[in-house]
């Protein structure tokens, strides 16, 4: 019981983890995809 | 001569509604202060056996700190990660860090008593199984390092020309020493509560506490830099550079885009402390409740805000996020130390109005003195006789 409670856990964990590379992914991609600087030179 | 405004000292006048009611609460405060030193904390405060943290140590300390923390972060931007282009907004950072805290010192003073034993955990007894030990050192010695940091202004502004040339070649050391000791008492804060277990509410309590408390420390450094920014060059505009005025803009841009890349950081790892607790089922109480506005209301909404803000090139809303963060991060603070902390006790703490009083007292004087400064010595501009851009 406590070894598969432990299991769960961290699968969980690793879910987060997963989701958290893929949303810091599209983050990176959506704060890249704003309008060009127009006084960058 | 460039365009480098000059500090000037303010001409204005010294009966405003602001100065009348921020002195107003000093003097209380320091009546206030007399009482508590005199007759001890029961006087003034409600503090007691079961809840000897308070307000006090909640907001002033806790809170101090963090917000505090813009300091270490643009310090090590500019000279760690050579981002020369924050050069501009380091020394208003770094005064509002060291003024930061200078005052949770002097909060810490009020509340712990005995103001000359403040020294001990330095010069004479150490204790150090405690975790109060490694607070204390490295507030002390941080504070140290930001003084060095800030002090080429106060040679510049006396014009000390060989004190102003020492002290540049400590400043990249003291920057270094600054970032690593943040790094540690940051999260040592967060640490104090890993000792009170069964004190905490579970929602809050983890064992990633020194880790939150650290992320958290960066956004809100980056946050109240964005923050303190907009309000001086508002408030001061004879003494800022209207070239940093300029790009002040873009700047901002650029620390909300960082901010809420931690952010999204911040929000998975809160996530991740209730996965590792098995606390899925706490969510549905009341404090659970209060446990998901904090996370999607303070934490998720100001990442998406400045998201959105960074890609419209919206300096607005950088600007009003940067408020909705620090609130976040004081909310935090106040739920690990005060809302969340004894949350099952059937009585419960709620600061008298005399610890009100002395907070606001607080931060009143810290913003009196940062005015203060920023109206005599070379801060929100460069000296016309020191160019700064010309030091790496």
């Amino acid at each position: 019981m406590l070894l598969s409670q432990i299991q769960a856990t961290k699968a969980v964990e690793y879910l987060i983890a997963i989701a958290f590379l893929f949303a810091i992914m599209l983050l990176w991609r959506f704060l890249r995809a704003g309008p060009e600087d127009k006084d960058s030179s | 001569m460039s365009g480098a405004a000059v500090p000037v000292e303010s001409k204005n006048k010294l009966l405003t509604p602001f100065n009348v009611i921020g002195g107003l609460f000093v003097i209380v405060a320091f009546g206030i202060a007399v009482v508590r030193f005199t007759k001890g904390l029961g006087a003034v405060t409600n503090l007691n056996d079961e809840f000897p943290w308070g307000l006090w140590i909640g907001f002033d300390v806790l809170c101090g700190v963090a917000l505090a923390a813009g300091g270490y972060t643009i310090a090590a931007a500019v000279h760690i990660f050579r981002l020369k282009q924050y050069r501009p907004i380091l020394r208003p950072a770094i005064l509002t860090g060291f003024l930061g805290y200078f005052f949770v010192v002097i909060a810490l003073l009020v509340d712990l008593g005995r103001p000359w034993r403040i020294v001990y955990p330095v010069f004479y007894t150490y204790g150090v199984a405690s975790v109060m030990f490694l607070v204390a050192w490295h507030v002390f010695l941080y504070l140290t390092c930001q003084f060095i940091e800030f002090a080429p202004a106060i040679a510049e502004w006396r014009g000390w020309d060989v004190a102003r040339r020492w002290l540049l070649r400590l400043e990249i050391g003291a920057c270094i020493a600054g970032v690593i000791l943040s790094t540690l008492h940051q999260s040592a804060l967060g640490a104090l509560f890993l000792l009170a277990p069964t004190k905490l509410h579970p929602l809050w309590y983890s064992p990633l506490l020194p880790m939150f408390f650290f992320l958290s420390s960066i956004i809100a450094g980056l946050s109240m830099v964005i923050l303190e920014s907009t309000l001086s060059h508002r408030y001061f505009k004879e003494q800022t550079d209207p070239r940093h005025a300029k790009g002040l803009g873009r700047l901002q841009l650029g620390l909300a885009e960082a901010a809420s890349l931690a952010l999204l950081s911040y929000f998975f790892l809160k996530w991740i402390g209730v996965a590792h607790g098995l606390h899925w089922n706490l969510l549905g109480t009341s404090m659970g409740v209060w446990f998901l506005l904090e996370v999607f209301g303070f934490i998720l909404l100001p990442c998406l805000l400045y998201a959105k803000a960074v890609r419209e090139k919206n300096v607005r809303l950088v600007q009003f996020t940067s408020v909705l963060t620090v609130a976040g991060i004081i909310l935090n603070r106040l739920n690990v130390s005060i809302i969340g902390f004894r949350w099952d006790s059937v009585a419960h703490y709620v600061p008298r109005w005399s610890e009100f009083v002395i907070t606001i007292a607080i931060v009143m004087f810290a913003i009196f003195t940062f005015r203060w400064i920023v109206t005599r010595m070379p801060v929100l501009s460069e000296h016309p006789d020191y160019k700064l851009t010309d030091v790496s």
